[in-house]
Order: C-alpha cells, then structure tokens, then sequence
C-alpha cells in the first residue's frame, strides 16, 4: 500500500512515499510563495524515480504551516502530532523532542504510542529558529551549513545577552567589528538559542529519551549544545527534517487501514419469528477472489468494490430478503453439497448464523 | 559650574548643557561601539558648539543605555527619572511620557514635579522600536519623512504582526508581491498600528494619565504620532527636540545636584 506524508514548512517542503512500513523515498524542496504550486512540486519530486504517479498514492496527510493549501490531501494533520509519530517510528523510547523549525520553534511531549501528551511552542519571535541562523549566517557571510561545525571551534564563547534577531545581528556586528573570532560569535549566538529552546524544553518537562528534528538538528554546533544544556545525549536520525511528512505518511497508513477495515463484518440477511438468517462476510480477510461465487449452487453471491476500490464478496443485494428459502443454512449445506462456500473460502471470511 | 547631561542610547548619543534654566547648547551624535568614545567625542563638539573650554567646570550626569560606562561622569542616573525630568520641564502638565527610542521604549507616568510615579519599558526585542521602523523604511525603499507623509493618505490599514521585526519583515514582503500589490500606504499605516499597538501594551500596563507627550527619535515621524494620538484618543504633545528629553532630564538633575552642593 503506497502512502504519501506532505510537509509544507515555512522555509522547506518535505515529502515522504512509504509502502506499508517503509520508505520508498524522502524529499526537501525550498517552499515557493504559492503553498499550492509548492505541494504539487513536492509530490512530483517525491515520485520521481519510484515509477508511482499520484493515482498509486493511496491516501495523502498534509501538514506544516501549508497543510490546508495541500489539495490533493486526503486529511491535515498538525505537524506536533507528525514529529511525535514520526519519531516514534525511528525511537518509540522517545519522549521528549525539540522541533526547530525554519519560523517557529517547539518542544513536545509524546507517550509510548507516540501521541503527543503535551507542547510547547513558539512561533511569536524569530530568536531561536532557523531564520535566526540564517540571518547570522548572512551578516558572518559563512554558509548556513557551516555555522555549525564553526562554532564548535571556539574557544571563549562570546555572551549574547540578547534574543532577539534583530538585536542580535547588530550585536555580532559590533562583536565583529572588536576582532572577536567568528567562531566565538557562532558559539554565542548557538549558546543563546540552546538556552532558550531549554526554557521551552522545561515547560513541557524533559524525560528520557530525548530527540531533535527539524533543519536546525542537522546543525553539529547546534546539537552539542543542547546536549550539554539538556544533559541528556540527543537521539538523531539520519534525516531529522523529514520527520514531520513521515509522521504524516504514517497516520495516512494508518487512516487508510481505518477506512478499509471499516465495517470490518458485514451482516447480510434477516431475523424473523422462525430464527435469524444472517452470511456474515469479513471484509478484513475477504481478497475478493471470487471463489464463493461459482461454489455456491444459488449463487448469492458477487463481487463488489469497497471504499477504498478493492473487490469484496457481497450477497446480491435480492436475494437478501428471501436468503432463508435460497441457502438452506451451513450445516444442511455441507451435507448436501461437497463443495461449499465455507469449504471453498480460504481465508475463512464466510459465516453463517444458521 | 555648570549642568551637563549626557545620554549615550543605542543610535545616538545626546548631550545638553544648562546654564541655569537655559539649554545652552544641545549635541546629537551617533553613538559608536565603546560607550565612552561616544560620550568624549559628543563632549567635545558640545563644549565647541558653546564655545567653552574648560570641560572640569561641569557636573555630569550620564543615563542610557551605556550611561554606566562613562568614567568622568559624576552620577549615573536611570532613563526612566531623566525622561519624567525632561518632559516636565518642555510641558510642566504632562503625567504620563513615552519614549521612543532606536532599541527600546518606554513608558512612564510621573507627578507635578517631573518625579516617577511608575515606568514599563520594552528593550528585549525589536519590534515596535526605531530600529524596525527604520528597517521597513528600507524595506520600502523610501525615506522616512515620506512614508510619514504618505501614511496620512491611507484609507485602511494592512495587517502585520507586532510580535517581531523578522516576521514583520516577510508579511510586508508578501503584502508588496500581493496580486495585486497591497497599496503602499496601506502597508505603512500597519507598520506603524504594529509599532504603536507594542507601545500600548506598555501603556495599559501602567494606565495613561493626561496631558501624554512622546520623545525619543522616533516622535519625530508625524504619522506615527498621529497613529498612536488616534488609539491613545486624545492629542499628544510633542518637543521640538524629542531626541534630547532624556539627556536635558540628566542635566536638569545635574544641575540640582550643583544647587545642593552649594547649600
């Protein structure tokens, strides 16, 4: 079953196609200004390759800032809900997880399932996130995906007594303009935002075992601080950015099951003041090879498509109000006739109530 | 001797000397990095400005943000007391000032005698200050004498956030590449609802009390004033110097302190 998991950040797409429980293929794209044109860009990325198209997907979650502009989603789900089951896929001994995100920052809490029991967020004030990093980036004039690995150079870390973006900038300017090492800045500045993600981490209350997702976790500057900030040794994945669309591709699994097991037995038939009279079809284990339909000698039976388009015995749909006068009932059935309905099932999806 | 108030802000650094009840001469600077430099540099052109030389004869107040970094000053006082000492002395019937400066604002409520009743003030973040207001003036690409007066012309108002600068930033960016494009003045009269909805946080914290009157550099920009007259209700008073009112507070105080030396 082929699932898709779309993550419209603010600054970077994510997409992620699973079969059943693996993945078939991850993707980031930068987010245009239109999320529309963003989504289908995505989706056209994450296909690329596999040989699928849109019509394979069989159920589509969308979430991020964009999820509700997604409109080939079949549902949206918000993105705290997505980093916690996504985690819990890679770790399910996670329970606590900082999501730093391109705009907005967050701390979670989830259970052993991977629900989220409890989040923090803060999306008000761009100190702290990714487009803070970046700003930094611009004015120190190193390459964002550098910042990291510089800062770990340092050796006097220069205090940032400021969290805002826009005091900061001006602030390592002036630290810059001093002679203080770039380096030592980048270990201010990351300082700064550990402590603050720290704050946010508190309010939720920090439990064993812990993860970062989002862009900024694959920042090493960025993680070796929260590690001793946190002082709890961060679980990572390989690509914690995707986390959020994976989160999203597992709840779509999880919701096409819901759907296809929907009425999971169907009862056909009728009860009366002689008895009841009801073939009971468990659609779960039916395959739809349409065995029932020549072994039955009244042929009550045929194939039709479910919800979700697969092929289900059904009784017809006339012969249900006289079903005692046609079938004579499973036990007298079997003596009768060799072959049989319960007989020729091999799944064991056919029941009878007489 | 003489008053001599300095107040090194984060822009700007501003000097005013007193002779007796008279301003005689007043300095507005750039601040630099070192707060001290500052602080001799805006000395100096002061004392040529007056034509003064001998730079001992001074009792020196110093206040701001990096008014504890001047080694010859002879007290250091807070911006809160010179701001309420400042505006008592251009409109003796104001009760509540607000000050809006490059990084911070500030709002206080004082007496009669210019003393502080209570004080809020806002420095930990961008938005709402003058540093944002100059940085949408970039944005734009126009001066901020023009989008002031623009502003006027303005029949409704865009929507911009006024939790931070940065974001602020991106929703004018998308307010410019609308389709179609959200009129120029719309977006400044936003900016400036965004500015003054942050002040009258501060505002309702302490509760305003009339006559109002604003200063720092930011008081400058009619629009604005005009913006922040139509929440508050009721007109504001506005020196002809904003920038100076806290640096003439710490020289009022000065020269209170030479009056009670030579008791």
């Amino acid at each position: 079953m082929i699932v898709a998991g779309i993550d419209i950040g603010s600054r970077a797409a994510k997409a992620v196609l699973m079969n059943d429980s693996s993945i078939l293929s991850s993707i980031i794209i930068d987010t245009g200004p239109e999320s529309i044109k963003t989504s289908y860009m995505a989706l056209g990325e994450v296909l690329k390759g596999t040989g699928l198209s849109l019509n394979d997907i069989q159920y589509t979650v969308a979430t991020g800032y964009g999820r509700v502009l997604v409109p080939f989603a079949n549902e949206n789900i918000s993105e705290i809900s997505c980093h916690a089951r996504g985690i819990n896929w890679y770790f399910p001994s996670v329970r606590t997880i900082l999501d730093m995100g391109g705009q907005d920052c967050k701390a979670i809490s989830c259970d052993v399932d991977g629900q989220v029991t409890n989040f923090i967020m803060n999306d008000k004030c761009a100190g702290g996130t990714g487009r803070f990093l970046e700003m930094i980036a611009e004015v120190l004039d190193v390459p964002l995906e550098e910042i990291g690995g510089l800062s770990l150079e340092s050796k006097a870390t220069t205090p940032f007594n400021t969290i805002c973006a826009v005091f900061a900038k001006s602030e390592a300017l002036s630290y810059l303009k001093k002679g203080v090492t770039k380096s030592d800045i980048l270990a201010g500045l990351h300082e700064a935002i550990a402590t603050r993600s720290l704050n946010l981490l508190k309010r939720v209350s920090i439990q064993k075992d812990f993860s970062i997702t989002g862009g900024i976790a694959k920042n090493k500057g960025m993680v070796a601080k929260l590690k001793d900030k946190v002082e709890l040794e961060p679980l990572l994945c390989e690509d914690p950015q995707i986390i959020g669309a994976l989160g999203a591709a597992l709840f779509a699994k999880e919701r096409h099951d819901r759907t296809a097991t929907k009425g999971m037995k169907i009862h056909y038939g009728y009860s009366d003041g002689t008895g009841n009279y009801f073939i009971t079809i468990d659609t779960n284990s039916c395959d739809g090879c349409a065995e029932c339909m020549s072994a039955c000698p009244e042929n009550i039976f045929i194939m039709a498509k479910d919800n979700s388009g697969q092929p289900k015995a059904v009784v017809k749909e006339e012969t249900r109000k006289k079903l005692a006068l046609l079938c004579p009932g499973f036990h007298s059935c079997s003596n009768i006739n060799e072959v049989n309905c319960h007989g020729i099932c091999q799944k064991g999806a056919i029941s009878h109530s007489w | 001797m003489k008053a001599l108030g300095i107040d090194i802000g984060s822009l700007t650094t501003k000097v005013v000397i007193l002779d007796n009840d008279n301003i005689v001469t007043s300095v507005i600077t750039l601040s630099s990095d070192e707060a001290e430099l500052s602080a001799r540099a805006a000395m100096e052109q002061a004392l040529s400005q007056a034509e003064l030389t001998d730079s001992n004869n001074f009792y020196i107040v110093s206040t701001g943000m990096g008014g504890k970094s001047v080694p010859f000053s002879q007290q250091q006082k807070a911006i809160t007391t010179c701001l309420g000492r400042g505006i008592h002395y251009f409109f003796p019937s104001v009760r509540t000032a607000i000050d809006m400066g490059a990084e911070s604002s500030t709002v206080i409520r004082a007496n009669e005698r210019g003393r502080i009743v209570d004080w809020a003030n806002h420095d930990k973040c961008a938005a709402g200050t003058g540093v944002f207001l100059q940085q949408m003036a970039k944005l734009l690409q126009m001066p901020l004498e023009e989008m002031s007066r623009l502003s006027f012309q303005a029949k409704s108002r865009a929507d911009i956030s006024g939790t931070c600068a940065v974001f602020a930033e991106s929703e004018v960016i998308s307010h410019v590449h609308r389709d179609p494009p959200t009129p120029k003045d719309e977006i400044i009269a936003g900016i400036y609802f965004s500015i003054v909805s942050r002040i009258m946080t501060l505002c309702k914290r302490i509760g305003t009390e009339k006559d109002v009157a604003v200063a720092g550099g930011v008081a400058l920009n009619n629009g604005l004033v005009h913006a922040l007259e139509e929440e508050i209700g009721f007109r504001v008073l506005v020196p002809d110097t904003p920038q100076i009112v806290t640096a003439l507070g710490a020289a009022l105080i000065a020269r209170e302190n030479i009056e009670k030396g030579a008791k």
